[in-house]
């Protein structure tokens, strides 16, 4: 069976993910949550009490909810995990109309004129959508094919 | 309909035997078109906003009195699986009698939890949500396939507090060196209760077929009653009707184990039926009276089974 453990951050990396979170959005540090490492970039974001479990079981699957990609410099939310983690934020936002949200939510990139740069929690009607990256007036969508809205 | 269509004998003669008086009232209900449901995913949305974005969209909704958090869903109600609300996770399809075994599991947040069986994922994730992504639940299934569904479902309802395991169920408790608050088995059957999508005929399908499930039903049910810890509550559940998936295998349990005691749930505004005693020339443990037997002329939900039992000290 095709089973991977996934692996936990150490605490090192994790206490950088936190800090880039913080420089990135001015996300604070939260309690009750761990951060793991899947594969080489993808970081996974787990209950406390869940990863306390985690050194009991045998080979796991899927665990916690993939929260994003790392970088040693940056880091890129997932569509949920900007849902989870962007009401913390306190910048980097951008505010979309409805012409542009529904295009971007298609995965297109959009026109955007804004002074920001890098990846920004993309907003719309007050409602996260997910984490864009913006440069030079485009906004970059990363939003996965099966996340796209389907036309009717 | 039953006059163009007429019954499957074995299944006519069948439901009459459970239902007595009642068979014309089930026919009545099961010849209905299905009734959408739907969760609102709390994890993501709050209750009150989800339930103003499903009018902004022209859905109809009224609340299932047993569980807050899903309704009966009509209008416009095909057009939910296309809208950006959906895709952000904010809402799970999910069969309102589907909604029922986690709310009789009574789960609490802090609670370590076992769902045995648990791809695709609607239970695993109301059960997070229930729990406010508190606690620990480990999602099993056998099925490597069905677990990546899982994972999708985990990810899209913004799931934090879930481990996903694939292995055989009726392993586990030589497997695992755990001891969970809560556990639930909603185990594999042959789907009876889901009348509503059959051909008008209703054919039923062998009892060998139904045996060999129950075969099943009875190992997972085992290992997972291993697994509780004393004063634990596990609920098992299915979506047949049939007794040799349902009472036969709660009361094989009873004969194997002295500590297992058959809770009767009590929830608010549910009507159902007893479990039964009797059935082929088998005699069932009195017990299994407390396992409630959901048809779909009940609630206007598809039919269901479902066993609360506690391990006692």
């Amino acid at each position: 069976m095709s089973q991977t453990k996934t692996l936990a951050v150490d605490l090192e990396r994790e206490a950088h993910v936190w800090q880039l979170l913080s420089n990135q959005f001015g996300i604070p540090k939260l309690t009750g949550y761990r951060f793991l490492k899947s594969g080489r970039k993808r970081i996974r974001l787990i209950s406390e009490a869940a990863f306390n479990l985690l050194s009991e079981l045998p080979y796991t699957g899927t665990t916690g909810l993939y929260v994003g990609e790392y970088s040693p410099t940056a880091f890129r939310l997932s569509m949920d995990g900007a849902q989870l983690l962007g009401p913390y934020a306190t910048r980097q936002r951008v505010e979309l109309n409805n012409e542009q949200a529904e295009s971007w939510l298609q995965g297109e990139s959009v026109n955007y004129e804004d002074e920001q740069r890098g990846y920004v929690l993309v907003v719309h009607n007050n409602t996260i959508l997910g984490c864009g990256s913006l440069s030079y007036g485009t906004l970059r969508s990363f939003i996965p094919k099966i996340r796209r809205p389907k036309h009717t | 309909m039953n006059q163009t269509n007429p019954l499957a004998p074995a299944f006519q003669k069948r439901f009459q035997s459970l239902l007595g008086t009642e068979f014309s009232q089930f026919i009545d209900s099961i010849s209905q078109a299905p009734v959408s449901f739907v969760r609102i995913n709390t994890l993501k949305i709050n209750l009150q906003s989800g339930i103003d974005q499903l009018k902004h969209l022209n859905i109809e909704a009224s609340p299932l009195t047993w569980y807050p958090a899903g309704f009966r869903i009509s209008g416009a109600h095909n057009r939910l699986p296309f809208t950006k609300e959906y895709s952000l996770g904010w809402y799970y399809i999910q069969e309102g009698g589907s909604m029922l075994p986690p709310v009789i599991l009574d789960i609490q947040p802090h609670h370590v939890v076992l769902d045995i069986c648990a791809a695709p994922g609607s239970k695993t994730t109301q059960m997070a949500q229930m729990m406010d992504n508190a606690g620990a639940i480990v999602a099993n299934d056998r099925s490597f396939r069905r677990l990546t569904r899982l994972g999708h479902n985990i990810q899209v309802c913004g799931v934090i507090n879930t481990i996903t395991l694939c292995q055989d169920g009726r392993h586990l408790s030589t497997r695992l060196p755990l001891q969970f608050d809560r556990i639930l088995v909603d185990a594999p059957c042959t789907a009876s209760g889901h009348l509503r999508s059959k051909s008008p005929q209703f054919e039923i399908p062998s009892l060998q077929r139904i045996l060999g499930i129950q075969t099943i039903q009875k190992g997972l049910l085992t290992a997972a009653f291993r697994l509780l810890k004393p004063e634990g509550v596990l609920v098992y559940s299915t979506c047949s009707l049939h007794p040799e998936e349902n009472e036969a295998v709660i009361n094989h349990l009873l004969n194997d184990s002295s500590v297992a005691v058959v809770e009767r749930p009590r929830i608010a505004g549910l009507h159902s039926h007893p479990g039964i005693t009797y059935w082929n020339n088998t005699q069932y443990e009195e017990a299994v009276t407390n396992c409630l037997r959901i048809y779909p002329h009940d609630n206007d939900t598809d039919g269901f089974f479902i066993a609360r039992i506690r391990k006692e000290l």
